[in-house]
């Protein structure tokens, strides 16, 4: 499923956070987003799940143009766009389980508790997890809250991945293992993927494309052989850190 | 200077009723399930139930000792039932148990709603196909003011106990005599003003509880000043609508023909 | 200045979190601790801050152990150090300035004309003298660690722990935030204890490293032993290799 941004604009406020965004994605592509904190990586994310509406521009998926839908015509657009959030977002009150069976119940409402159980079981161990299934999020590691909220989202069988910072603040190990799952994931299911990130070690490992952003604006977009010739200083310093 | 906070006033209490508004639409078109509600109502009542029982034992117990005081000087004993349970009934039991759910309900809906926003918990609700206005905001809502009937029920019934009680402590008056004082003063009108205050100030607590956690902005400091902000405007809207409950239901009650002492 | 002999701490539940840890951080030095999440490297700083008390071992700072002396010599002692905490512990209705008046108005006695110069220089020293009069809140994230860092050093301490300065921010303004740690170390020079989950800021800053494994801490050595140490253990981490974290 291919994804393109058309001149996105979105203010808060008097702070212009996106000021005319464009770029396209083809289908099946892993997209890394780079760019320093506040530049609007996550707000672009949230603008594509219509979780923000933009001031300006169009988002088009599929030939469709959805950044105008309402809220009830989101509902399909989210079950063809899962996002997993910066932090695990799990619900606390729910098990590892009904974590996960959340989005099936919603999406999916045909399936059988069988059924139900069954696919939850099948996306924990994608994501390497199992046995824990009638834990509370709390009960578990960071690093596991964190592989659970995306077996959550790729349990509805999204066609796009957005991962909002995956590994920001993570230990190197577990940051490793966090990236290395995006890619399996994504490869496996074969989705269209887009991933905010500060790594640009792990986006040049995995990424199909790499767009950098700086103060609302696109200043770099390419494959990872193109940026690593690039003359703009940002690129350059993110370079810099992969050692 | 003074305009900043009035701005900011106006600016809450429009929200405020969007967000009304909001979960108006949401109600109508996708009501909630009705296990989350009787889930939500059970949490709440058996949340605030000691607590409320409690203080309605205790007004009870007050009024009592009080009334009994001053009786006593024109040896009216007789209607000491009656004043303190009318008392109670029609403005101190609601106030008190508004207040009382305040504290409790109203911090926790606010401080649970806001950790969920701000963990992002509501957004990745949402994007798992849920609408939160009626899977959350909807049944804490409703829970909130059923629940308040109850308690106030519950409040009530140990408030009529805790005056029987004082009342054969210090006044040396048997139950009996105390509950048969009760019928002179407290008519059906006076229960209906009671529970007439009672939704109103439950209705006020469950829009603001809900509506400043739904909309919490800033980490862990900002669920801190939700919940502060939720304590601060709960009690001050509790003590207008309690002004402007009286004021409307001395006038409603007495158009309609129902009589409220 | 830091010495750490066979510390150990346990759970409530009395299983060890860490065992037997031995360190020793010269004057001057800035050592950095590293490893997985929750392996327990700020309780390792909270010990040595005397914020957690270890199960057994002994915390020396310039020799004197700080859970066997006395109230006021510990006092003393503590006035020494300062920390930066993650989540940089400003506090949300002071201004700027006043995050920073507030250490020297508690604990020196320095007039007022004394304290604003100071606060001035400071300022100027992480390069936000423009920013006195503003609140946190007011501020980007990256700027609220600089005021930390102001904060932390506006007492000159000897020693100071710094607590993942860089948690949060990218790499970009990290490598901002380190260089003026080390500038503003080398200055007074500053012995330090830091820990991080980022290993670039762990080469930039250290002199020497020391890997969380297992329980105990492994001193690998410079920077350049550490890239080049022949343990697997230290290899994978710094690789981001081994087994998910569990």
């Amino acid at each position: 499923m291919s994804l393109e941004i058309k001149n996105l604009k979105k203010k808060f406020g008097e702070r212009t956070v996106l000021d005319g965004i464009s770029f396209i994605i083809p289908p099946g592509d892993i997209l890394f987003i780079l760019g320093t904190s506040g530049t609007g990586k996550s707000v672009l994310l949230k603008n594509i799940v219509g979780l923000l509406k933009p001031d300006g521009g169009e988002i088009w998926l599929d030939g469709e143009e959805i950044s105008r839908l309402s809220e009830e015509d989101y509902f399909l657009i989210r079950k063809k766009c899962g996002m997993v959030f910066q932090h695990p977002a799990l619900f606390d009150s729910l098990t590892i389980l009904e974590n996960v069976a959340f989005g099936l119940r919603r999406h999916y409402p045909n399936l059988t508790e069988e059924e139900i159980r069954t696919r939850v079981k099948k996306f924990l161990s994608l994501v390497n997890i199992s046995d824990v299934e009638e834990k509370l999020p709390q009960q578990i590691s960071y690093g596991m809250q964190k592989r659970v909220s995306l077996a959550r989202t790729v349990a509805i069988e999204p066609k796009v991945l957005l991962f909002d910072e995956p590994t920001t603040g993570l230990d190197p190990v577990t940051t490793n293992a966090i990236n290395q799952l995006i890619k399996n994931l994504s490869r496996t299911l074969k989705t269209t993927s887009i991933v905010v990130s500060h790594d640009m070690h792990c986006a040049l490992d995995i990424a199909d494309k790499i767009v950098v952003l700086d103060k609302g604006k696109v200043v770099e977009f390419g494959t990872p052989a193109e940026l690593k010739k690039s003359k703009v200083k940002l690129v350059q310093d993110f370079l810099a850190e992969v050692h | 200077m003074i305009l900043k906070p009035l701005v900011g006033i106006l600016d809450d209490i429009g929200g405020g009723l969007l967000f009304m508004w909001d979960l108006l639409k949401t109600a109508f078109r996708s009501p909630c399930e009705r296990k989350t509600l009787l889930e939500q109502i059970y949490q709440v009542s058996m949340q605030s139930l000691v607590t409320t029982a409690s203080s309605g034992f205790f007004v009870g117990a007050i009024l009592s000792v009080q009334f009994n005081i001053q009786l006593k000087e024109f040896s009216a004993l007789s209607v000491l039932g009656g004043l303190a349970t009318s008392g109670t009934i029609r403005e101190l039991g609601p106030l008190l148990i508004a207040f009382m759910l305040s504290g409790k309900v109203g911090a926790y809906t606010s401080a649970e709603l806001g950790i969920m926003r701000v963990t992002e918990q509501i957004d990745a609700m949402r994007c798992l196909g849920t609408n939160p206005m009626q899977h959350l905001i909807l049944p804490r809502f409703i829970g909130i003011i059923v629940s308040s009937f109850f308690l106030l029920l519950a409040g009530l019934l140990m408030s009529v106990l805790g005056g029987a009680v004082m009342a054969a402590l210090v006044a040396d008056m048997n139950l009996m005599e105390y509950i048969s004082g009760i019928p002179t003063f407290v008519t059906w009108g006076s229960v209906l003003n009671g529970l007439f205050k009672c939704c109103m100030f439950s209705i006020l607590l469950a829009a603001i509880c809900t509506y400043k956690g739904y909309t919490t902005t800033g980490g862990a400091k900002g669920v801190g000043r939700t919940v502060i902000a939720t304590a601060l405007s709960t009690m001050v809207g509790i003590v207008l609508m309690d002004w402007f409950t009286s004021y409307l239901s001395r006038n409603l009650f007495s158009v309609i023909g129902v009589g409220s002492v | 200045m830091i010495e750490l002999k066979s510390i150990s701490v346990a759970f409530e539940s009395g299983k060890a979190l860490l065992k037997d840890v031995d360190l020793a951080v010269r004057r001057g030095e800035t050592f950095v601790i590293i490893g997985s999440s929750g392996i327990g490297k700020s309780v390792l700083l909270k010990v040595t801050a005397s914020l957690i008390k270890p199960n057994s071992g002994q915390v020396l700072i310039d020799g004197k152990d700080i859970n066997s002396i006395s109230r006021i010599e510990k006092a003393e002692t503590l006035q020494k150090m300062g920390m930066l905490f993650q989540k940089n512990a400003l506090f949300d209705s002071f201004t700027v300035a006043d995050n920073l008046r507030f250490p020297l108005r508690e604990r020196t006695s320095l007039s007022e004309q004394e304290i604003s110069e100071k606060v001035k220089l400071f300022l100027q020293y992480v390069g936000l003298s423009h920013a006195e009069n503003l609140f946190p809140d007011e501020i980007s994230g990256g700027m609220q660690k600089r005021v930390g860092i102001a904060r932390a050093l506006i007492l000159n301490p000897q020693i100071i722990l710094y607590d993942d300065p860089t948690a949060g921010l990218d790499p970009i303004t990290s490598k901002l935030i380190i260089e003026l740690i080390i500038k503003l170390n080398k200055e007074f020079g500053t012995t330090v204890m830091a820990i991080t989950n980022d290993m670039n800021r762990a080469f930039q800053m250290a002199d020497r490293i020391g890997l969380i494994v297992g329980n105990t801490l492994f001193v690998t050595g410079s920077v350049e032993e550490t890239k080049n140490h022949n343990d697997q253990r230290v290899q994978k981490f710094i690789h981001g290799q081994g087994m998910q974290d569990a």
